[in-house]
């Protein structure tokens, strides 16, 4: 109470912060007396997952300024998840074991769920930026960015993708039918070995048939995605870039993301059919004819997600920019006013 | 309010921790400052109060001691009064014992009225002689003018009374003193005493 009537009077930050892989993103917005003063968002590349001093100097500078400050971040534990009803008991009927999560039911229509001991790793994991007030499930995050598509009626599928998890959530008006989310973190030892490739050739690497062995593997690329993207040359565009060796080593870095990039999109279209197939066939979830799907992409600006993804799943798919910490920065403002 | 995090927000503090430190030292400081303060005001208030009573209670005892002494004062004009009533009587009692003394044996007296200046004797003799010759001579010699007037009782006997009178002088010689002072004593009440003696 004494907080909120102080705050009339100073400055209030509300900071979503995200750490994605090997980026960090803050978005800060700051408000005096319900007046918006300023905005922005700002990305840290981490080494090594360690944050970097200008990173730390930046938070620490947001603290000093401002006497308030609410920090949010999104959950991307993958012991999460949501169900589409709000009762205790219908945690066993999703094979949801109930014992040490946290839930919360969201309109008293769908929770959202995860563990007690994820929550409090969040504290851990952004002490040095100053800690995190809120932790919102990337599901509701979902719900928020596409809130208008959703409402305009029929069961839309929505998803996002991030370097680090992939979130599904199906919904109809505001109910939520299906929702799964999966880890795309590259195992250490992958990512060694496109290190490694990406000092040869790209487009002989890329047809490695060992690497294509081991990606097939994790179950995320098959032949038929290569076949796919193989006829389109834009699809990827590091394959068709002249194979010169000079212009190769030139853009070799560019190649790495570039493959992971499309491992990643590979990866949420294989994913998105696996929800689906799972959503069509669990009795569980009351199935619904999915018209639409949504793709929420931080990175859409240089992917061939869309294209990758329409031809995978054969259905119309619309991918949108997100910018997650500045969604979180106007949940943390919804939250705390 | 519906929240829809996970975690609720910490305590939001205007302050930051170093500042909630010195704020605190400030706070206890001008807390130890104002409570010192409290004291010594309460401590002078108490000592002003005791200053106060022990004002009044001086003042209380200037006028007991005001009182003590004038009581002090009167006591001692009683106790002078009660020894010079006291002296007196001596006096009186050795004035009466002196004047028995000089009674003839055969004189009766029947009263005895002592002024300051005057001393009436009343009684019988056997005759006027005996009076003349024993008791007169006495009288005469202590006072200044003595009167006596007979009168003849049915048994023989005469009756008589005697009227001795004294001049009171301020520059009396002190032969006369002895007999003056127990006349001064008397002055002072008036006292009319009355006295008998049988032999």
């Amino acid at each position: 109470m004494t907080t909120r009537f102080f705050r009339k009077f100073f400055k209030t930050a509300f900071v979503g912060i995200i750490i994605d892989d090997d980026m960090c993103e803050v978005s800060v917005i700051i408000y005096k007396n319900k007046n918006r003063l300023s905005s922005e968002t700002k990305k840290f590349q981490l080494q090594d997952g360690v944050s970097p001093t200008s990173l730390l100097s930046y938070m620490e500078q947001i603290y000093e300024e401002n006497p308030y400050v609410y920090a949010s971040t999104m959950l991307t534990s993958i012991n999460q998840g949501a169900i589409p009803e709000c009762s205790k008991d219908a945690f066993g009927k999703f094979q949801v074991d109930s014992r040490n999560i946290k839930s919360i039911c969201i309109d008293g229509r769908w929770t959202v769920y995860t563990g007690k001991t994820d929550v409090e790793s969040i504290d851990k994991k952004y002490e040095k930026l100053g800690g995190i007030d809120f932790v919102f499930s990337p599901m509701l995050i979902l719900q928020r960015f596409f809130a208008k598509d959703i409402l305009e009626g029929g069961t839309v599928m929505t998803a996002l993708k991030s370097k680090s998890i992939i979130c599904v959530a199906i919904f109809n008006g505001n109910r939520l039918l299906y929702a799964s989310l999966m880890s795309v973190k590259t195992p250490e030892s992958e990512k060694a070995a496109i290190k490694v490739d990406s000092s040869e050739s790209a487009f002989e690497d890329f047809f490695d048939d060992d690497e294509v062995h081991e990606l097939g593997e994790d179950g995320m690329v098959d032949l038929d995605d290569l076949s796919i993207n193989l006829d389109d040359d834009s699809h990827m565009p590091v394959l068709s870039d002249n194979i010169e060796d000079e212009a190769l080593k030139e853009a070799t870095p560019t190649s790495r993301i570039s493959l992971e990039e499309a491992g990643n999109d590979l990866k949420l279209a294989d994913f998105i059919k696996e929800s689906i197939g799972e959503f069509y066939k669990n009795q569980a979830y009351e199935s619904s004819f999915i018209d639409k799907i949504f793709i929420a992409d931080p990175n859409s600006q240089d992917s061939d997600t869309k294209m990758i993804l329409e031809n995978e799943l054969m259905m119309s798919v619309e991918v949108r920019n997100i910018e997650i910490s500045s969604m979180l920065c106007s949940m943390t403002t919804d939250e705390v006013q | 309010m519906i929240s829809y995090s996970f975690k609720k927000a910490r305590p939001k503090s205007l302050f930051k921790k170093d500042t909630k430190f010195w704020l605190a030292f400030v706070g206890i400081s001008v807390g130890i400052l104002v409570g010192l303060q409290i004291a010594l005001v309460i401590k002078s208030k108490m000592i002003m109060d005791n200053i106060k009573t022990t004002r009044i209670e001086k003042d209380n005892l200037i006028k007991k001691t005001e009182m003590t002494i004038e009581e002090y004062e009167t006591l001692k004009e009683h106790v002078a009064y009660a020894a010079s009533i006291n002296n007196s009587d001596t006096v009186l009692r050795e004035s009466m014992k002196n004047l028995f003394e000089i009674v003839p044996d055969k004189i009766t007296l029947s009263k005895v009225e002592m002024t300051t200046t005057t001393l009436s004797i009343f009684g019988t003799t056997p005759s006027r002689d005996i009076f003349n010759l024993q008791f007169a001579p006495a009288l005469k010699s202590i006072f200044t003018k003595s009167e006596t007037s007979f009168v003849r009782g049915d048994s023989g006997n005469s009756r008589f009374i005697s009227i001795n009178y004294i001049e009171q002088k301020d520059d009396e010689s002190t032969a006369d003193t002895a007999v003056v002072e127990p006349k001064e004593a008397l002055s002072s009440k008036e006292r009319k005493s009355t006295g008998k003696k049988g032999h």
